[in-house]
């Protein structure tokens, strides 16, 4: 029989039904004390994850994903009925929300200051992230940076963070404490698997933090650290690209974001070492002025 | 419109499709580039931008002004 | 906690501060059933004009905010998009008018103020359908993929050719020639009706206000579907109640007649007032229950109930067989039975099945911009 539960993420929370072992194992391994059943609360956003059903289910097993009524995407296979999850709360927030301007990028922070991490898959802005949680920043979110219309203050929304192929195992080597979901095989991003963030991220999970810089990350495997000022046209031009619902806010997402640009530094980086990097971020953004 | 304070460049709103455009140029050479004061070649970005926003109607060429009209 | 019912959720329209009794799970109900109906901008607007939008819990504004947003930005896109079509077909049709949706929101009048939909509907004559076609061809409209036999459906019997979708904007549009199938047998002079048209200062090309209530109500009672039943039942309400004048009801009354679509001004009139209050004058009434239907009361079972908000949280009892009831009448209105024999045998009986009971039917709902 499938239950009710409830995950309050400041500042959204869901509800999701769901009857799959797996998934409910998997919630509560990344959510901890955030992840319970329904009771009286009101939830934003009525999810819900089923195995489909029919002939087919018995040969080959598919999940299913609803936003209340609505399914947005084809049935995926079982095992990957967790990420699924994950990847429809992203959806639902981003077909949704427009009280804020939102960016598909990485956040965070220390103390009140923050960094947007936007980048494209594969450019290891998850591994650096998941270095950054666990090494004295805080994490405000992993995949979507909500910014408050004509400020530069970001709302956390505390989410794991997802790591993707080889990524993986290099996570699970360095911080051999976290807890980590199930791995996702074969999605359309590769083997994937979500790791919650620590502790320290989730308790300042509805502390604002005011963005200083815009840092667009790439690792490679054979470079040393370098560090390229960008120019603040190209950045903002890189940031609208980002941009989910630049495209809904028009006006107020385009001085927001101009605003941003002009408060803050902004850089793109080659790297092949994380430490070095914190080490910069920290040097020349976090405690300039 | 939007022109950065480090001069790389100005960005643009198309208010009626909802696109954004940029040049990179500051504000001044723009106004040069549409007065006829600077000439661009036909094949640099700046060049295809600046025409874009042109046909957009977002940017008006200055040389309207010799006209009687 | 009681569940909402689908008479609460017509009740927070017709009497808005009824809603103030609502508990913050009635009010996540709430939500949850506009959404699907897409009237979540409608109702927010009533509860601003009704004063009250202050007094609604802080965490369901939110969601009205938002649909708020959506709905301005619809608006400004299907400006922008009208605006192209009508810059790319200046020379190619005698007429080029904008229906439906597009037409509400263009009109600039109350029925278009929160309206979301997800095509853009524009009726031509038919001569010009082919040009229309292939120039939107050109600058990106592209048909989707059809199977042979919807093609075939599409081209010989349909009012429309198959909707055209943006390759880079997403935007569908649906080129019609008639506005109701040809098959039916009941088709109007298009180019007749389609002079019941006024330019809007815009200088698109739009319906009457009379002509606009006939096209949606004969949208709503001659179809096969009813899935968006109660948002367009609020859309004949406002039609009504913001042109609630003589000359209106005159040309509407007339129009019907000369159309042949008096039944379904008197059921548009009848579920107007039934579901929402909405005023209809008694003379108008009275002139309009020569139409009434000899079977009213199996009419009345069927369409009191599928034009109420749906939403599985406040179906009422006997829904989907009053659903089905909607599909085989409206299919029956449309085709000659030996022709609706082939068309459902083609369709494949899954495919009714699928239309009755909402597997999958919402992922159409995807386009929406």
């Amino acid at each position: 029989m499938s239950d009710n539960y409830f995950i309050d993420l400041h500042p959204f929370s869901f509800s999701v039904n769901t009857a799959l072992p797996q998934v409910i194992q998997n919630l509560s391994t990344i959510y901890g004390s955030r992840f319970r059943k329904l009771s009286t609360e009101v939830a934003d956003y009525e999810l819900s994850v089923q195995k489909s059903s029919g002939i087919r289910s018995f040969i080959k097993p598919q999940a299913r994903f609803f936003c209340d009524q609505q399914e947005p995407f084809k049935p995926l296979s079982f095992q990957k009925a967790y990420a699924f999850l994950e990847w429809g709360m992203n959806w639902t927030v981003a077909g949704n929300e427009v009280q804020h301007v939102i960016i598909h990028s990485a956040v965070l922070a220390k103390g009140n200051k923050a960094i947007l991490f936007p980048a494209p898959p594969g450019s290891g802005k998850s591994t650096l992230t998941a270095y950054l949680a666990h090494n004295g920043w805080r994490l405000l979110s992993d995949e979507m940076a909500l910014i408050i219309p004509n400020t530069q203050t970001v709302v956390p929304f505390v989410r794991p963070i997802c790591l993707k192929n080889q990524s993986i195992d290099i996570a699970k080597t360095l911080f051999p404490d976290g807890k980590f979901s199930d791995i996702a095989k074969d999605t359309h991003k590769g083997d994937v698997i979500h790791l919650s963030p620590p502790e320290s991220s989730w308790e300042n999970q509805t502390n604002t933090a005011e963005l200083v810089g815009v840092v667009f990350p790439n690792y490679r495997a054979n470079q040393d650290l370098q560090i390229y000022q960008l120019d603040k046209t190209q950045a903002f031009m890189q940031l609208v690209d980002n941009a989910f619902n630049y495209s809904v806010l028009r006006e107020t997402a385009f001085s927001t974001l101009t605003n941003v640009i002009e408060n803050v530094q902004t850089f793109e980086i080659f790297h092949n070492d994380l430490a070095q990097v914190a080490a910069f971020l920290e040097q020349e953004i976090i405690d300039f002025e | 419109m939007h022109s950065f304070s480090d001069q790389s460049g100005c960005v643009f709103l198309d208010v009626h499709s909802g696109e954004t455009l940029s040049v990179l140029m500051s504000e001044a050479d723009i106004l040069k580039v549409l007065s006829g004061e600077i000439i661009l070649d036909k094949k640099t970005t700046q060049n295809i931008a600046i025409r874009s926003l042109i046909q957009k109607n977002i940017l008006l060429p200055l040389d309207c002004k010799n006209t009687d009209v | 906690m009681n569940k909402l019912s689908a008479d609460d959720v017509c009740q927070a329209f017709i009497a808005p501060k009824s809603t103030l009794a609502f508990t913050p799970k009635q009010w996540q109900q709430l939500v949850l059933i506009l959404r699907h109906q897409q009237l979540l901008a409608c109702y927010s607007s009533t509860f601003k004009q009704a004063g009250i939008f202050e007094q609604i819990p802080k965490q369901t504004q939110r969601h009205f905010l938002n649909a708020d947003v959506l709905a301005q930005n619809h608006k400004k896109q299907v400006v922008f998009e009208a605006a192209e079509l009508k810059r790319e077909l200046a020379d190619k049709p005698q007429y080029l008018i904008f229906l439906k949706g597009a037409g509400y929101t263009l009109s600039g009048a109350p029925v278009g103020d929160t309206r979301i939909y997800n095509d853009i509907d524009i009726l031509a004559d038919k001569k010009s359908i082919d040009a229309i076609e292939k120039r939107l061809c050109l600058i990106g409209w592209l048909s989707e993929e059809l199977t042979e036999h919807d093609e075939k459906y599409y081209r010989k019997w349909a009012h429309e050719i198959p909707p055209l979708r943006h390759g880079k904007r997403g935007t569908i549009v649906d080129v019609h020639h008639n506005i109701v199938p040809i098959i039916s047998g009941r088709h109007l002079d298009a180019d007749k009706f389609a002079t019941n048209t006024v330019t809007t200062e815009d200088g698109f090309q739009i319906l009457s206000f009379a002509a606009m209530t006939l096209h949606s109500l004969i949208h709503l009672f001659f179809n096969e579907e009813v899935k968006k039943g109660y948002r367009d039942l609020i859309d004949l309400h406002t039609l009504i109640t913001t042109n609630n004048n003589e000359a209106f009801w005159l040309d509407l009354i007339t129009l019907a007649k000369e159309t042949d679509f008096g039944l379904e001004l008197f059921l548009a009139c009848r579920y107007t007032q039934k579901i929402l209050k909405t005023e209809v004058p008694e003379s108008v009434q009275k002139e309009i229950s020569q139409f009434c239907p000899w079977n009213i009361a199996f009419v009345d079972f069927i369409y009191e109930k599928t034009l109420k908000p749906n939403h599985p949280l406040c179906k009422p009892k006997f829904f989907a067989l009053a659903e089905f009831a909607v599909l085989i009448r409206g299919h029956f209105q449309k085709m000659p039975l030996h022709i609706l024999i082939y068309h459902l045998l083609c369709k494949g009986g899954v495919s009714v099945i699928q239309s009755i009971f909402g597997k999958h039917v919402f992922t159409k709902e995807l386009d929406q911009p």
